[in-house]
């Protein structure tokens, strides 16, 4: 049976990518530049490659740092879908903190090669959005692994996902046993309601006796104090300005919207609040609070120096993730922000960027190799390395099959 | 670390590293509409920005006379030569590089515009509202005589977000069933339903697989289940056998009354006939198999549509004649259904000879049928096959359409890109129907005008 992908040999603890153009998001483009990987860290960008070293020749092709999809429901709606692989909403009530995706991911979902395939090396897995509070996500490196502890990225702060609108009112509303929520301003009800609380049981855990341990107000106590970054799936504006107003008024902060089809609206809000948003080039129209996107809206928000990272949303997409890039460009984004949207942008939203986004030396050598400039439609990603260990070669693997 | 408050409106293309196309790409400059970014042959000052909204799109009430020059031609066929394109009455006259007259377009793109495969597009507004929905009758799981276009919504807000990028046109479908009812090709253009017809009673919709099963009226809960129905049904409607010229004519008063046949009867007698065609939808490799072996067994005139795990049977789909209708990208194995689906699914398929007719699928993003050719192209679809495929020259070898070529003598139906048509930087800068300008503007250029300042 194959476990995930084959398993290329990794390649040797130390070596240089010869002859690329390197596009290393943090400055402009090195056209014929080394690379130079030790212990999986980026030793070197250009200069003198040290005598003695293995080395991949890449002429013709293009360097970037491995892409990074903040929005990936990969692993916890497994391929092929259906109700036995449909772990991403835990929908016994609006709102449930205590469950964490990492508990529902199955490393064998064959998306994740394709993805590999496509040259991401790091996804967010969020909980659905059937929730106000949906769970704690969890953000993984897609090194081929029988478990999803041989995917983790330690460094990686704790986050949580939360969700606004017509989700959590559809999913309860029309419930006739379950009635929880049925408009935006009882999700803002129950949204206060929950954090009144958790502010009370954050004072009461830290005095001297501390109540009984409750697994959702543990997380939310948390978020108050700063230690988990909310990723908040939300559309409308005026959604947004309600959500900024809780957050306002408890302490804590919005780090990203997600999907975020108005933001363009009250972009001048967001960069106010310092957070930024994660959202398609194109995706529009399939609910009411979606039907406002416009493909241009990401470039306006950008405008006002909020962060833009593009996301996916789909196990499909995001193997086309330099093709969405490419679109955002159409679509009035500057050819380095599209850049910087698949790669340094989602590492700054989830606080990962000391460490990957971007090819500079001290960072995790997450690698993607492009046959061609990557914003053209026909480019394809020939090699991927995770922290310096070939996890994707186009030579071996082809395009990666979706079977298990 | 990158500077993020280095981000500004919006220039700075890299240049160079985009290749020969960068000016074609160039990004929208704040102060001008979203239409179709930079033209070099801007639209005349005297038009109005905003359209009525009864307009259909249609910035002229009839089809003009002009000239547009030095262009790259993509004709339709897989060929493409440089040069302009004359226009007189709605028609093309004259193509390729004699022609030196005319608005310059400064080396961008004639290409036919996209044709969709196979859409819900105008039959339904927005997925999760159900008072917008139109496309599935429902009310029976076998509906031949039903037709799409009487569900069509020609001022649907979709229709120019689709336009914008050159999609001018489309095979609307509808679903639901086991045979869904008659697919119709409409321009995406007009006010009222006759007028963005093209073509009607396209094809009837068939479906095969775990699409076609279901527990409506005529409808079964499995794929055997399915086959004995659509036999029953099929058997059912048998013409009559053509009179035997041998028989004893009939006394007067004795002659038999003619039949009283149901539309649904008449459909399904079409259908026997070959006079209407049956579009044949099926994933699973089995099931297209299926699908190819029932319209031999009844000889039905037939074309493919789905076929996910198509590169596995490409010989038998191939031996069939059966154009498909595919989309090579947006299907991913992530289905039981599809377990085999491969990017390679349109370059397999065409070096079988099997001819392609691309799709985008659902109803909002017909603007990604340009992303499903150009991946197929990288997958080893032959660009030129991606044109033919997505850009409606194949469909109308099928159905006999007023689109799909830039040619002498054909309608001048036809849309100008920045650039590569296929490539994801590429914007569209203008496009005709028959003739007639079209506005690139949507809903969505609206609301960007609406927001691009808080002033």
């Amino acid at each position: 049976m194959l476990l995930s992908a084959p398993v290329p040999s990794p390649l040797p603890a130390a070596f240089a990518i010869l002859h690329a153009t390197v596009l290393p998001v943090s400055g402009p483009a090195l056209p014929d530049t080394p690379v130079v990987v030790q212990n999986g860290l980026i030793a070197q960008v250009g200069g003198v490659v040290p005598a003695g070293l293995p080395t991949f020749d890449a002429t013709g092709q293009y360097l970037m740092p491995g892409l990074i999809d903040m929005h990936s429901h990969m692993g916890v709606y497994a391929w092929p879908g259906g109700g036995g692989s449909s772990d991403g909403n835990e929908a016994v009530e609006p709102f449930t903190p205590r469950v964490y995706s990492r508990d529902s991911f199955d490393p064998e979902d064959p998306a994740i090669p394709r993805a590999r395939a496509g040259g991401i090396t790091t996804i967010q897995v969020l909980p659905g959005s059937a929730n106000l509070i949906g769970g704690q996500a969890v953000v993984l490196k897609l090194r081929p692994a029988r478990t999803v502890d041989g995917m983790t990225f330690p460094e990686a702060p704790r986050s949580i996902k939360m969700a606004c609108g017509e989700n959590p009112k559809r999913v309860y509303g029309d419930e006739k046993d379950n009635d929880a929520v049925q408009t935006r301003m009882g999700e803002i009800a129950i949204l206060r309601q929950e954090f009144v609380r958790a502010s009370e049981y954050a004072t009461a855990r830290a005095g001297k006796t501390p109540p009984p341990r409750d697994l959702d107000l543990d997380v939310l106590a948390d978020v108050l104090a700063g230690k988990v970054r909310v990723n908040l799936h939300c559309y409308r504006s005026h959604d947004i300005a309600d959500w900024f107003r809780v957050a306002d008024e408890f302490g804590f902060r919005i780090v990203t919207i997600h999907h975020a089809l108005d933001t363009y609206k009250v972009r001048d809000l967001l960069a106010a609040h310092g957070t930024g948003i994660a959202t398609w080039p194109d995706w529009w129209g399939f609910k009411q609070e979606a039907f406002d996107g416009l493909p241009e809206g990401a470039a306006l928000v950008s405008s006002a120096g909020v962060p833009v990272a593009t996301h996916s949303d789909s196990a499909s997409h995001v193997q086309r993730f330099n093709i969405e890039a490419g679109k955002m460009v159409r679509y009035g984004m500057t050819e380095a922000d599209a850049l910087e949207s698949i790669t340094l942008d989602p590492a700054r939203l989830l606080g990962v960027d000391r460490f990957v986004g971007s090819i500079e030396v001290g960072k995790q050598a997450d690698l993607a190799l492009f046959d061609k400039y990557p914003l053209e439609g026909t480019a394809r990603v020939t090699r991927t390395w995770i922290e310096g260990s070939l996890v994707y070669d186009r030579a071996v693997e082809g395009n990666p099959d979706g079977r298990r | 670390m990158a500077d993020v408050s280095r981000r500004g409106l919006l220039s700075g293309v890299v240049a160079g590293l985009a290749g020969a196309s960068g000016a074609a790409h160039a990004a929208f400059p704040p102060a001008v509409s979203t239409s179709g970014g930079t033209l070099t042959s801007p639209v005349p000052a005297s038009r109005p920005d905003a359209l009525p909204a009864d307009a259909g799109g249609y910035l002229e009430g009839a089809p003009a006379n002009f000239t547009l020059q030095n262009a790259r031609i993509l004709v339709g066929d897989g060929s493409e030569m440089p040069g302009g394109v004359r226009v007189e009455a709605g028609r093309i006259v004259e193509v390729g590089p004699a022609v030196r007259s005319g608005t310059d377009l400064g080396g961008a793109c004639i290409f036919p515009g996209f044709f969709d495969g196979g859409s819900g597009i105008g039959l339904w507004e927005i997925d999760l509202e159900a008072g917008t929905h139109d496309e599935a009758e429902g009310s029976d799981g076998a509906l031949p005589a039903i037709r799409a276009e009487e569900s069509y919504n020609p001022m649907s807000a979709l229709l120019p977000v689709a336009r914008r990028q050159g999609v001018l046109g489309g095979l609307v479908m509808p679903t639901g069933g086991v045979v869904s009812g008659q697919a119709a090709w409409m321009r995406f253009a007009g006010t009222r339903v006759a007028d963005a017809t093209v073509q009607s009673g396209a094809g009837v919709v068939v479906h095969f697989g775990r699409e076609g099963t279901g527990s409506l009226a005529n409808q079964a809960r499995s794929r055997m289940g399915l086959l004995w129905k659509l036999r029953e049904l099929l058997d059912a409607n048998e013409p009559p056998a053509p009179p035997d010229p041998k028989a004893k004519k009939p006394k007067a008063g004795e002659a038999p009354k003619p039949e009283v046949l149901t539309r649904t009867q008449k459909a399904w007698r079409a259908i026997r006939t070959g006079e209407l065609r049956v579009i044949l939808s099926a994933s699973r490799a089995d099931d297209i198999v299926a699908a190819l072996s029932l319209a031999a067994e009844y000889k039905l005139s037939v074309v493919l549509a789905g076929c996910a795990e198509g590169s596995l049977v490409a010989r038998e789909i191939a031996d069939s004649g059966a154009t498909v209708l595919l989309a090579p990208v947006t299907t991913q194995p992530s289905d039981w259904d599809t377990l085999y689906a491969r990017y390679e699914n349109a370059a397999i398929l065409h070096a079988a000879g099997v001819p392609l007719v691309l799709r985008a699928g659902g109803a909002h993003n017909l603007r990604e049928l340009p992303t499903e050719a150009v991946v197929a192209v990288a997958a080893g679809l032959p660009y030129g096959a991606a044109i033919a495929a997505a850009c409606g020259f194949n469909a109308a070898k099928v159905w006999d359409l007023p689109f799909g070529t830039v040619a002498a003598g054909r309608p001048a139906t036809f849309v100008v890109a920045g650039g590569d048509p296929l490539e994801p930087r590429t914007r569209m800068q203008r496009g005709f129907i028959e003739g007639r300008e079209v506005s690139l503007r949507s809903r969505q250029s609206t609301l960007f005008d609406r927001f691009r300042s808080f002033e």
